[in-house]
């Protein structure tokens, strides 16, 4: 099993999956996106396991919680650090309960991001 | 005294008492309900009065029938009051104003006893037997219980009052005639109050489930304000996150930014932001009616091509082939702008929904309508919604999964009416949703005129 690398995106928003693959791609964090659930399971099978998962937790075509769900169950990844993303108020006790490693609130702000990259997926 | 002098006795004794209860009740409960069970209580005591001395003077004989209509005639707006049959004023009356022009002729003439009160009797009878008529024809349940046995009440005292002319003065059924008599104040008696209980009870249930209708559709519309609210704050989040991420990143003025990505975000969310704006503005025109149409000769086939080319980015990143189909020229008489959000919607529902399969569009002339046609692949849309699809906030998807205020088909829906056609969907759950707009090539005023 090849070392977990880069990051993950789990959005449905294409501008947000833009704006932040190009947030990645300047500071050279290699990263992947996928638009919902089961875009991310297909990535998640075509090559090495990411450094860290950004999940939004309201999508359609299985949710986020499914999709942690769905995970949890595949060996490899299930230690993988899933930050959530949420718009609704309660995404701190729903990240707790998920068993997530963060919980970003949306809006987003980019420093916020680049420090969970730094600290779960450097180098 | 006689046997004959004591039943008159507790008749009165009957009635007074039924006139005494009834007149505190209406003086407590002022219905017409109630004002007329104590007419018919206090008629009923007069006539009796009228009756005893009925021997003495022949004209008591005539007052006697006097009250026995009056009586029976607040008896009949009792009854069909509380049972919510139709009145018929202009035939009681009739009945009863030729009832006392050939009593009253009778009279003055020396008829014999069944010859002066056979007229006013059967005047009384009229209203009385148009009442048990019209009860007797009504659908199968439509009468309660205690409906059915006023109405029998009511067919004893037509009866009563059919034989009295007869019975009365024939020593050989006057016990006959008074057996009648008994049992038609008994059988009023009884029901004339219970149905005016019965209908105050049925008066209560109607406002109790009026209010609560009332009740359930103030909740329905807080619930539907608040879900709005949500989902409006979701819509715009959207591309304010996008902007806020973008204008952050552009700060970063990190040498190899790609500006002009970064600004296209910036732009695609200031148009996604304005046009939310219209979609809410254009809700509340489309309820307030007014919904303006500049009308002009417009060539569907042009108005696809054009939507077309401005969605060819969504298009291209949702993955979709899309096929337009176009007579060469569609035209008729609409509002351009308005008919350009018809495809525009439409279109933008089939890429967002669409799964990434091709999607058609067609626009074709057919006869007097042009006909516009778009098709997707997509999930289609559960049959359980059907044409709700077109009411406002209706979205065809669970709330917290897909963004969207569902207005869209809405304005749409609206704007197909205001232009004078129609739109219709055909979908099944899974088998993508095919949009048929059907709209008129002349002017609506033209349409309207035909």
């Amino acid at each position: 099993m090849s070392a977990p690398a880069g990051v993950l995106l789990v959005e449905d928003d294409a501008d947000i999956r833009e704006v932040l693959m190009t947030l990645f791609s300047i500071r050279g964090i290699p990263a992947r996106e996928a638009r919902d659930g089961v875009e991310a399971l297909e990535r998640l099978r075509e090559g090495p396991p990411p450094a860290l998962i950004l999940l939004d937790l309201m999508m359609p075509r299985l949710d986020g919680e499914g999709l942690i769900g769905a995970l949890r169950g595949v060996p490899g990844l299930a230690t993988v650090p899933i930050v959530v993303m949420s718009g609704h108020g309660d995404g701190r006790a729903r990240a707790a309960e998920l068993g997530a490693a963060g919980y970003l609130a949306k809006p987003v702000e980019v420093a916020d991001v680049l420090a969970l990259v730094a600290r779960y997926a450097a180098g | 005294m006689d046997g004959l002098q004591q039943l008159l006795i507790v008749f009165a004794g009957l009635l007074l008492f039924n006139a005494i209860l009834s007149g505190v009740l209406w003086a407590r409960h002022r219905t017409p309900l109630h004002r007329a069970l104590f007419g018919v209580w206090g008629m009923g005591i007069v006539s009796m009065i009228a009756q005893g001395a009925v021997q003495s003077d022949r004209w008591m004989g005539f007052v006697f029938g006097l009250c026995n209509v009056g009586m029976n005639l607040l008896l009949v707006e009792l009854v069909g009051g509380a049972l919510r049959l139709r009145r018929r004023p202009r035939l009681h009356l009739t009945a009863f104003a030729v009832g006392l022009v050939g009593s009253a002729a009778a009279t003055m003439a020396g008829a014999p006893f069944w010859l002066r009160t056979l007229p006013i009797t059967l005047g009384s009878t009229v209203p009385l037997a148009d009442l048990v008529v019209q009860a007797v024809r009504l659908p199968r349940g439509r009468l309660s219980t205690t409906g059915w046995a006023s109405v029998f009440a009511t067919s004893v005292m037509a009866i009563h009052m059919l034989d009295y002319p007869f019975l009365r003065d024939d020593p050989g059924f006057a016990p006959l005639g008074f057996v009648i008599a008994i049992l038609a104040v008994f059988a009023v008696s009884v029901t004339a109050p219970a149905i005016v209980l019965e209908h105050a009870s049925l008066e209560v249930e109607r406002l109790n489930a009026a209010l609560e209708a009332r009740v359930a559709e103030a909740t329905a519309a807080v619930r539907a304000r608040d879900e709005f609210v949500a989902i409006a704050a979701h819509e715009i989040r959207g591309p304010l996150n996008a902007l806020h991420l973008a204008v952050q990143t552009l700060r970063l003025g990190a040498d190899e930014l790609p500006h002009a990505r970064l600004f296209d975000v910036v732009e695609r969310s200031d148009r996604r932001l304005a046009r939310f704006v219209d979609q809410l503005l254009d809700l509340g025109r489309a309820r307030s009616g007014a919904l303006h149409l500049e009308l002009e000769p417009v060539d569907l086939a042009e108005v696809v091509r054009t939507v077309a080319r401005q969605l060819d980015a969504e298009l291209a990143r949702s993955g979709s082939a899309l096929t337009i189909a176009c007579d060469p020229a569609v035209v008729g008489t609409w509002d351009r702008f308005r008919l350009g959000q018809v495809v525009d919607n439409l279109l933008s529902n089939a890429i967002k929904f669409g799964l990434g399969r091709p999607i058609e569009v067609a626009a074709t002339t057919q006869g007097a309508d042009a006909r516009l046609l778009v098709i997707d692949r997509g999930p289609g849309i559960p049959r359980e919604l059907g044409e709700r699809i077109f009411d406002p906030f209706e979205r065809g998807v669970a709330t917290r999964n897909h963004g969207g205020l569902g207005l869209g088909l809405h304005i749409v829906r609206e704007i197909v009416t205001a232009l004078g056609g129609t739109i219709r969907v055909d979908s099944a759950d899974g088998a993508g949703a095919r949009f048929e707009v059907t709209l008129p090539t002349a002017s609506p005023a033209a349409e309207a005129a035909r």
